[in-house]
């Protein structure tokens, strides 16, 4: 699903930081990764080389078959349909409904009324807030609205689903929820990976775990905890 | 299909949705487009007086007394023959009087001892195509035979002429310049209003959207706004117009004006030209822009 080839990213600039440093990493189809490490270590930058928000300074992304470094920018809203992406911050729009921010993405992918009427509340079915659609998300739950994110993050049903920091500003039931709300779209065939540093939730699940430092791999463990 | 459907629907919705920004959008686009409108209404009006200064000016061509008829009126065919002759009428002898006559009106008794022999001579009144054409032609009448003398407000023409290039070269000048400032003005409104929705574009862009869905609700917003932007300025410049029209109608009767007609011909082209072609041009260009600087987003 995603293969890392000698990925080296540098950011330019003071200092010329360096963000990864030479990561070579397989993920499969269906698989459940957490990358995992300190503020700085370049979990987010490896998510955004895989939705192509970066280019790789070095090496080669390739995710789905298609090397993302190389493709033209006409060529990259083709490769974001078939990821979901899910945010810290969650990204909802507010002036819009729980409904509306779930149909968005089918909407401006110029997916058919008829489609929307038909995956929208399977989505939303699939995070529990089919009674919410209505709502605004500032009338929701940090928790809640994550998980209307994530809905929105999978109505398009990519094969693959990132991450970042998903459960960094929920409390710890509300991450578990959302947690668990991963897990079982990862049961239905869904590649996950997911950046945190919430040690309880990467204990708790025993999956891939791809530790990170000073942006090179240190670890690469299947059914891993958050330590060593 | 679906997506004009998408991109209509939402341009709608954003300028429902944010009455505040819509009336401030659209305040600043009537305001630039009335001040363009107005000066296009007088630039219009001024090159039509100037037009018509210009088919006023004559040339006096008088010819030798007492020449036949017949050689008058092949004269004639021959001054109406030159280049740069827009027209030519004779006036007689006796109509030359008349017309002093009436020039001195109620004084006219001091002609009297005149009109018996009427010293006028008679000549020809001739108008030039345009006043750069005046000198030349005067120089060609002067060689004709049967004529004895050319006369004409060489100044007067050369002034007219000199006021009426620069105020169609300054004019056009000008108008270019309030067009491109009034794209200005759309397309950093369309930014402001691209900024205040960067968050949505960023999901856009995340979720896979085609740069065209992204600019579409834009454009349609910006081809909304700026058509009704300059329709309310056109609009208020028209009544404006009017108003004026009819007062000088009556109190400048000789002030030579475009018809009430012709204006709203001209203004009616501007709230397509300017309105909806800057109003599209310049979402389009300020949204590429945007869209170019997070190429990587």
């Amino acid at each position: 699903m995603i293969s890392f080839q000698n990925v080296s990213k540098l950011y330019r600039g003071k200092g010329n930081h360096t963000a990864l440093q030479n990561v070579n990493l397989q993920v499969g189809k269906g698989e459940f990764v957490f990358v995992v490490g300190p503020s700085g270590a370049g979990k987010s930058t490896f998510l955004r080389l895989v939705t192509r928000e970066e280019v790789p300074s070095q090496g080669r992304v390739i995710v789905g078959g298609l090397d993302v470094g190389a493709l033209r920018p006409r060529d990259i809203p083709h490769l974001r349909r078939n990821l979901g992406v899910v945010f810290q911050d969650f990204k909802l729009l507010l002036n819009k409904t729980v409904w509306e921010n779930v149909a968005f993405t089918l909407q401006v992918t110029g997916v058919s009324r008829r489609d929307i009427l038909r995956r929208v509340p399977a989505a939303l079915e699939q995070v529990g807030l089919r009674q919410k659609q209505d709502a605004k998300p500032l009338q929701l739950s940090g928790g809640e609205q994550q998980r209307v994110a994530i809905a929105r993050a999978i109505v398009s049903r990519p094969a693959l689903l990132l991450a970042d920091e998903p459960t960094g500003n929920l409390d710890p039931e509300a991450a578990k929820s959302v947690v668990r709300v991963l897990w079982e779209i990862n049961r239905w065939g869904t590649t996950v990976v997911m950046a945190t540093h919430a040690q309880g939730v990467v204990d708790s699940m025993r999956q891939r775990v791809v530790a990170l430092e000073d942006g090179r791999v240190v670890r690469d463990q299947l059914q891993g905890a958050y330590g060593a | 299909m679906r997506n004009w459907r998408y991109i209509w629907g939402e341009a709608w919705a954003n300028l429902v949705g944010n009455p505040w920004m819509t009336a401030a959008s659209l305040g600043s686009m009537a305001v630039a487009v009335m001040v363009l409108s107005i000066f296009v209404v007088f630039a219009a009006n001024l090159d039509y007086l100037a037009g018509y200064l210009e088919s006023q000016v004559q040339i006096r061509v008088f010819v030798t007394d007492g020449l036949p008829a017949t050689q008058i009126a092949a004269l004639q065919k021959q001054i109406a023959a030159l280049p740069g002759v827009r027209q030519v009428s004779f006036v007689s002898k006796a109509t030359a009087l008349k017309q002093l006559e009436q020039e001195f009106g109620r004084e006219k008794g001091l002609l009297a001892g005149e009109s018996k022999t009427n010293p006028l001579p008679a000549s020809f009144s001739v108008k030039a195509t345009g006043p750069a054409e005046v000198a030349g032609v005067a120089a060609k009448l002067a060689r004709l035979s049967g004529v004895t003398n050319v006369s004409y407000q060489a100044q007067t023409v050369q002034r007219l002429f000199t006021l009426t290039t620069a105020l169609r070269e300054i004019g056009g000048g000008l108008a270019l310049l309030l067009i491109v400032a009034t794209g200005f003005i759309i397309a950093n409104t369309i930014r402001l209003a691209v900024f205040a929705r960067r968050r949505e574009i960023r999901i856009m862009k995340l979720v896979g959207a085609s740069d065209g869905m992204i600019r579409g609700p834009f454009i349609i917003e910006g081809l909304l706004l700026g058509t009704l932007g300059a329709a309310l300025s056109a609009g208020a410049v028209l009544w404006g117009y009017w108003w004026l029209f009819r007062s000088a109608k009556y109190s400048l009767p000789f002030l030579p004006l475009l018809s009430l007609h012709l204006i709203a011909e001209i203004l009616a082209g501007m709230v397509v030209v300017v309105g909806a072609g800057v109003g599209m041009l310049g979402s389009f260009l300020s949204l590429r822009r945007y869209l170019y600087s997070q190429e990587q987003v």
